[in-house]
């Protein structure tokens, strides 16, 4: 194996944990902010973050970046508002077309782990005389975050790797620079098995990372 | 005062469950309502906090009224906010103690009244106190599910009492214990009783039932059989009870 590549490639590692990193945090801010909506029921909003899930749960990552990035510059309003110096950048394109699938995702595992909690600990919180929203933002959903930990755990895995797909719409990532060097170099096997041993080493850091924190936030169900 | 129950009925579907059911019962004093399995006497205790809403009869508890009428629905967000007011001082203590699994027992305790306005050392300081005198002082920081059945139940007990409560429900609170460990509820309820908390407490268990009771109601089928002080345990007035009383 050549090991000259290693550096080249490792440049674009910055750009994969950003995009990665930051994705996340926006998907789970989202996440968040759907599953209370859905929980609450909260009208008409409910019916958009439902239509929100269908479209990003039911088309693929690499349309949804496509459109995100190409789309909005077919109009002409998109293009003169003050969207655009955002919405023209490919590192933001790609961010929000990976938080919004995340979202999506996410808030069908945290709606599933909230319906998963047991009714008891609902009746428990009526019966002390708490409202419904209080029973579910101080007691609902704190039990329903730690049983949704090892699942989101994934979610958060499938994320990094499905942040290679913005090296499509000219992101400089680790896949982006991986591309490159397989373009200028034909060394097309030694190229992507690095390529992809870190990626393989990124979740297996990522997967350590999330063992430790179920660990903790599980701490109470191993007693 | 303490509780008033006129004229309540419930059906779930076609199903009559409790049928013009009326009775009340003093400041201070621990009602047993008994009844075999079915009897209607769960549905009926969890009527008294509003858990179950009835069809139609009127609720009078703590201070406040509650008027049902048959295919009227009060609306929803009004009658929900009375209600979280009643709950506030009618406590309740599960069969399966319903212990917010992944909160410590302390945090189980402080929740509710810190949501209520109450500081957090001012929970802290009562919730210790509960716990000593539940005889579980050194289980503040442990898990639910670290404690046994008994510990769980206490641990239940001490937080309902954590609002003070004016009204404290037992629905079943034996019926998942060993007999041995019934003796530490018993002794509770009486200590409580002596406290002067009024107290209404669902079981089918006579000789429990017998052991904390100043009254008994005992229903079947949806409908109050018999009524009356402790005394009915040894003079039953009715076939119906005297024959629940033997078995």
């Amino acid at each position: 194996m050549n090991l000259e590549y290693l550096p080249e490639l490792l440049k674009g590692l910055g750009t994969t944990l950003e995009l990665t990193l930051a994705s996340l945090f926006t998907g789970l801010m989202l996440a968040i902010l759907f599953t209370i909506v859905l929980s609450l029921k909260v009208r008409t909003l409910n019916w958009l973050v439902r239509l929100q899930i269908l479209l990003f749960t039911g088309t693929p990552l690499l349309i949804q970046i496509f459109l995100i990035y190409y789309g909005p510059a077919q109009f002409d309003v998109i293009k003169s508002s003050i969207f655009w110096p955002w919405l023209s950048q490919p590192w933001f394109c790609a961010m929000l077309a990976l938080a919004l699938n995340s979202a999506a995702y996410s808030t069908l595992l945290f709606k599933g782990a909230i319906d998963a909690v047991p009714k008891s600990d609902w009746e428990a919180c009526m019966a002390l005389g708490m409202t419904h929203r209080q029973a579910l933002l101080r007691v609902i959903l704190p039990h329903a975050a730690r049983r949704a930990l090892p699942a989101y755990g994934n979610e958060i895995i499938l994320v990094m790797k499905g942040s290679s797909l913005a090296s499509t719409i000219t992101l400089m990532d680790l896949m982006g620079y991986a591309a490159r060097l397989n373009a200028q170099t034909y060394d097309t096997l030694t190229v992507f098995t690095m390529a992809g041993l870190i990626y393989l080493a990124m979740t297996g850091i990522l997967t350590l990372l999330i063992r430790f924190m179920e660990h903790k936030a599980l701490a109470f169900s191993r007693s | 005062m303490g509780i008033a129950v006129q004229s309540l009925s419930k059906s779930f579907g076609d199903h009559q469950v409790l049928r013009d059911i009326s009775f009340s019962i003093n400041k201070g004093e621990t009602t047993v309502l008994l009844g075999s399995s079915g009897a209607g006497k769960s549905t009926l205790l969890r009527m008294l906090n509003l858990l179950e809403s009835p069809d139609q009869g009127t609720l009078n508890i703590a201070n406040m009224e509650f008027t049902f009428h048959k295919g009227q629905k009060p609306s929803p967000s009004s009658a929900s906010a009375k209600a979280c007011q009643l709950r506030r001082k009618v406590g309740m203590v599960f069969q399966q103690y319903h212990l917010w699994p992944h909160m410590t027992v302390l945090a189980n305790l402080m929740e509710a009244p810190v949501q209520q306005g109450i500081s957090k050392a001012e929970a802290r300081d009562k919730a210790i106190g509960l716990l000593e005198r539940m005889g579980l002082p050194d289980k503040a920081n442990a898990w639910p599910s670290s404690l046994s059945g008994g510990q769980q139940q206490r641990v239940a007990i001490a937080r309902a009492l954590m609002l003070s409560p004016e009204v404290l429900l037992f629905d079943e609170p034996t019926a998942a214990l060993d007999p041995a460990i019934t003796n530490q509820v018993v002794e509770i309820i009486n200590e409580l009783q002596a406290s002067g908390i009024t107290m209404v407490v669902v079981t089918h268990e006579v000789d429990f039932a017998r052991k904390i009771a100043s009254r008994v109601v005992y229903l079947e089928n949806g409908e109050i059989v018999e009524e009356g002080t402790a005394e009915r345990f040894t003079a039953p007035q009715t076939s119906a009870f005297k024959s629940y009383l033997q078995h």
